[in-house]
């Protein structure tokens, strides 16, 4: 929830509002999502593996004594694994649905930098996009050296095995 | 800022668990009032608690709470005027009104639409009886339905201290009976202190009398006054008494409520403010100070307790890292103790916040047995103990049930007929009990009854019916016994009542108790039955078995943990089908292989260790690789961020950092194909 001051802020200023984004590479491209939504970016530590768990989880870890599950986005999006050698960075992030907040880890490549994105450079994504995982892009943003792919937490995290089950059933 | 709206809201929220209160001092107070108790003081704090209710309905729009509570109310205080005990009749429809309001209450919270039906048939009861009640009764006769024409009422309104503080203005209150006739107004300043030093600004030391003459009745009277009746000395009486009248109705509050705590006596004279008095003072503000509470959202002691439990992870995280050092420093190793012990003390002390006496629960199976007897027509006496005891609140909510339904069979099972009761030597009236006691980290609730005891005869043969007993057994075993009784469908009742006895009831009173890290037994003799329920005392923490499976270490709660043994492949049997067993001593068990249903891996060494544990309706075995030890584990929740995984009851972060997971057997023995359970006790089980 923001103040309500800085919501006015952002209406008086209209289109011009800036809002922070930490990017990220997987395989080729480089993505992004909101920084309010990160918690902590860590390096990839040990998993502990859940049985018939869809292929994509990795396992789940402990962040500040929480078990959270850690999703392996080269999988999630249908790429190949990280070759050995490589030093994984682990962004731990708050996904929201209807009924609550949950906390989950993603795997990328590297960490690119943090963007300050005002929402009218904020493309609206392609329709037919051929690039896996594009369903899952709230928008595109183009700049001097490349196209940065924002994603939409809420619709990844939220599909599929993920999905927050009935609450009647908890 | 915060919006208007949200402001409501959180009133809203907080007049309803406040109601909540209210209910339960209403439940007590109608309960002793039910088992013949009659003291103004108990009849006027049940007056209290509907009057709550009421106000704050009214107030905070719940209309479906207001006509309810005003015809309890005005019940109550009939009852209370005449200071006479409840009759049948009215102690069975306050006691429904009771219910209804509480239905009422639970679907405000829920924010569903209220069932009126049962509420409005119930408020026509009340209103028919009220009015009875109110017909003159020799040597009593009320003055609210009465009014004498063209008379009127002398008034003594006397404010208490409480009254300014609690926001309440005295001005309107003089004028307001002005619009139901005319009104003479006098003040009493006998109760200003002679010395202005003394005064307190907060206080109104006077008193008035108010001659109010007109066609007015009583009740509207007294409803100038509803509000402030709790903080006030109010007496009412007719001015014109056609014929001899008794003391009309003076309420008469608690001396104080506890966050106002200002003795009454230090307004009432100044010359009650001598040193008599403040021995009795000092003893009120103790009084108070140990039922002065604060409301915390269950949100944030959850929050709390699993901050603990970070905590204790660190701890632990510390403690490996010391050991570890090569250079050893006696001072890290005594402050690493200190921490170990306060971390062990807050860890307690914040779970022991979540926790509830049972008498939450206990509380209501007073009425519940009461009110089953008198349906069987049996009398039934009833005990209870140890409901001072304290446990999770998770686990108290999911007690009530089983204690119903084993409350309700002892009476209805487990005690006979009175006639057969006297024909065998014993006393007429049946006993019950309920007791609570605290074993070796866990609660132990006893439901007994002092009946003939369950009938092992008719259990074998029903047994042999359903093909559970071998036809040639003679006699059965204690264990095999508690087990037909606890099988799903099973029921020796001769003929299924209202109370219960359709079967399906104890099978799903094991699973629940079950689910919840305990147990229940039964023992039965000729004197009687007892069923014996063990609880956890929380569930944020549990005795575990870590077990090695492949490469990964898994957590089994001991409760559900039967034993374990070192496998020995001679005592494997295979069946067709792929099913394997496993001989025991004296039982042949199913058996698995942890390997294939937990771990991820494929298992490279054969298994060393045969873990067996308690799975749905039966043990099961599960193929293992080493034991490496037992400790308390602090169990976190895997459907927080991810999902509820059958067969994973959560999971735990060792010393190391490492997580792992905790095994539940009972969900896992669902996972495994239940190859041995017929599919009519498949059926029973999915209702539970």
């Amino acid at each position: 929830m923001l103040p309500p001051d800085h919501v006015r802020d952002a209406s008086e200023e209209g289109s011009k509002a800036e809002e922070r984004f930490i990017s990220f590479k997987v395989d080729t491209e480089e993505y992004a999502v909101p920084i309010l939504r990160v918690q902590e970016v860590r390096n990839a530590a040990r998993y502990t593996l859940i049985p018939r768990a869809p292929a994509y989880l990795m396992g789940v870890c402990s962040v500040r004594g929480a078990i959270v599950p850690v999703i392996d986005l080269r999988i999630r999006f249908g790429l190949p694994k990280l070759p050995e050698g490589g030093r994984p960075v682990m962004i731990v992030v708050m996904v929201e649905s209807p009924t609550r907040v949950r906390k989950m880890a993603m795997v990328a490549d590297t960490l690119v930098s943090v963007h300050a994105l005002s929402s009218d450079t904020i493309k609206a994504p392609p329709q037919l996009g051929a690039k896996a995982g594009l369903e899952f892009a709230s928008g595109l943003v183009q700049l001097d050296d490349g196209i940065i792919t924002i994603i939409n937490l809420d619709k990844l995290f939220n599909s599929g095995e993920l999905a927050v089950m009935d609450e009647a059933t908890s | 800022m915060v919006e208007d709206g949200d402001h409501i809201s959180a009133l809203r929220d907080a007049f309803l668990e406040e109601a909540e209160d209210h209910m339960q001092a209403l439940e007590s107070g109608l309960s002793s009032m039910a088992h013949g108790e009659n003291d103004a003081e108990l009849v006027n704090r049940v007056f209290r608690a509907a009057h709550s209710i009421k106000g704050g309905a009214g107030a905070f729009g719940f209309p479906e709470l207001v006509g309810l509570t005003h015809w309890m109310e005005t019940l109550l205080d009939t009852l209370r005027s005449s200071g006479r005990p409840a009759s049948a009749e009215e102690m069975e429809v306050l006691l429904d009104s009771q219910d209804a309001l509480a239905e009422l209450i639970a679907s405000a919270i829920e924010g569903s639409s209220p069932e009126m039906e049962r509420a409005d048939q119930i408020e026509q009861r009340l209103r028919a009886i009220t009015r009875r009640s109110m017909l003159p009764l020799p040597g009593h006769l009320p003055t609210a339905f009465l009014p004498p024409r063209g008379a009127g009422f002398s008034i003594r309104f006397k404010p208490l201290p409480t009254l300014l503080k609690s926001g309440n203005d005295v001005i309107p209150l003089l004028k307001e009976p002005g619009g139901l006739g005319a009104l003479a107004v006098e003040v009493d300043q006998g109760a200003v202190p002679e010395d202005f030093g003394e005064m307190q600004p907060d206080v109104c030391y006077f008193a008035w009398s108010m001659k109010l003459e007109g066609d007015v009745s009583e009740a509207q009277v007294r409803e100038v006054f509803e509000w402030v009746c709790d903080d006030c000395e109010l007496t009412i009486e007719p001015l014109v008494q056609s014929v001899p009248m008794p003391k009309a109705a003076s309420i008469k509050p608690e001396p104080a409520r506890p966050l106002t705590a200002k003795p009454a006596g230090a307004a009432q004279s100044p010359a009650a403010k001598g040193s008599g008095a403040g021995g009795s003072n000092a003893g009120e503000q103790s009084a108070s100070n140990q039922r002065a509470s604060v409301r915390v959202p269950i949100r944030k002691l959850d929050e709390l307790v699993d901050t603990v439990g970070e905590l204790v992870i660190t701890q632990s995280v510390l403690e490996e890292i010391a050991r570890k050092s090569p250079a050893q420093n006696e001072a890290l190793q005594a402050a690493l103790l200190t921490l170990a012990r306060q971390v062990q003390d807050l860890r307690w002390r914040s779970l022991g916040m979540r926790m509830l006496p049972l008498d939450t629960v206990f509380r209501r199976m007073p009425r519940l047995v009461r009110d089953t007897g008198r349906a069987l027509g049996k009398d039934v006496d009833f005990e209870m103990h140890g409901q001072e005891l304290e446990v999770d609140k998770t686990v108290l909510e999911k007690l009530n049930d089983p204690l119903v339904r084993l409350l309700r069979n002892a009476v209805d099972h487990g005690l006979e007929a009175t006639d057969v009761r006297i024909a065998a030597g014993k006393p007429p009236r049946g006993l019950i009990g309920l007791r609570a006691s605290r074993q070796a980290g866990k609660i132990l609730v006893e439901v007994t009854d002092d009946g003939a005891g369950i009938n092992t005869k008719r259990v074998l043969a029903k047994g042999k019916d359903k093909g559970l007993v071998p036809a040639s057994q003679e006699d059965l075993t204690p264990y095999q016994l508690q087990e037909l009784i606890f099988s799903a469908g099973f029921s020796t009742a001769a003929k299924v009542t209202d109370v219960s006895g359709r079967g399906v009831g104890l099978d799903v009173v094991r699973e629940n108790i079950r689910l919840l890290g305990g147990d229940i037994s039964l023992h039965t003799s000729s004197k009687g039955s007892s069923f014996a329920i063990t609880l956890p005392l929380s569930l944020s923490i549990i005795d575990a078995q870590l077990v090695r499976i492949c490469s990964a270490t898994y957590v089994f709660p001991l409760s559900a943990t039967h034993a374990h043994m070192a496998f020995e492949p001679a005592r494997l049997r295979c069946f067709p089908g792929g099913v394997y067993a496993y001989q025991l001593k004296s039982d042949v068990i199913p058996v698995v292989d942890g390997a294939a249903i937990l771990a991820t891996e494929q298992r490279t060494e054969p298994p060393k260790v045969v873990v067996v544990v308690e799975g749905y309706r039966q043990r099961f075995g599960l193929l293992a690789d080493d034991l490496v030890g037992q400790q308390a584990v602090v169990v976190r929740s895997l459907g927080a961020n991810y999902r509820d995984e059958p067969g994973i009851a959560g999971a735990t972060v060792l010393g190391d950092g490492s997580v792992v997971l905790i095994v539940d057997p009972l969900t896992l023995s669902r996972v495994i194909t239940p190859v041995t359970t017929e599919p009519a006790a498949r059926s029973v089980g999915a209702q539970a």
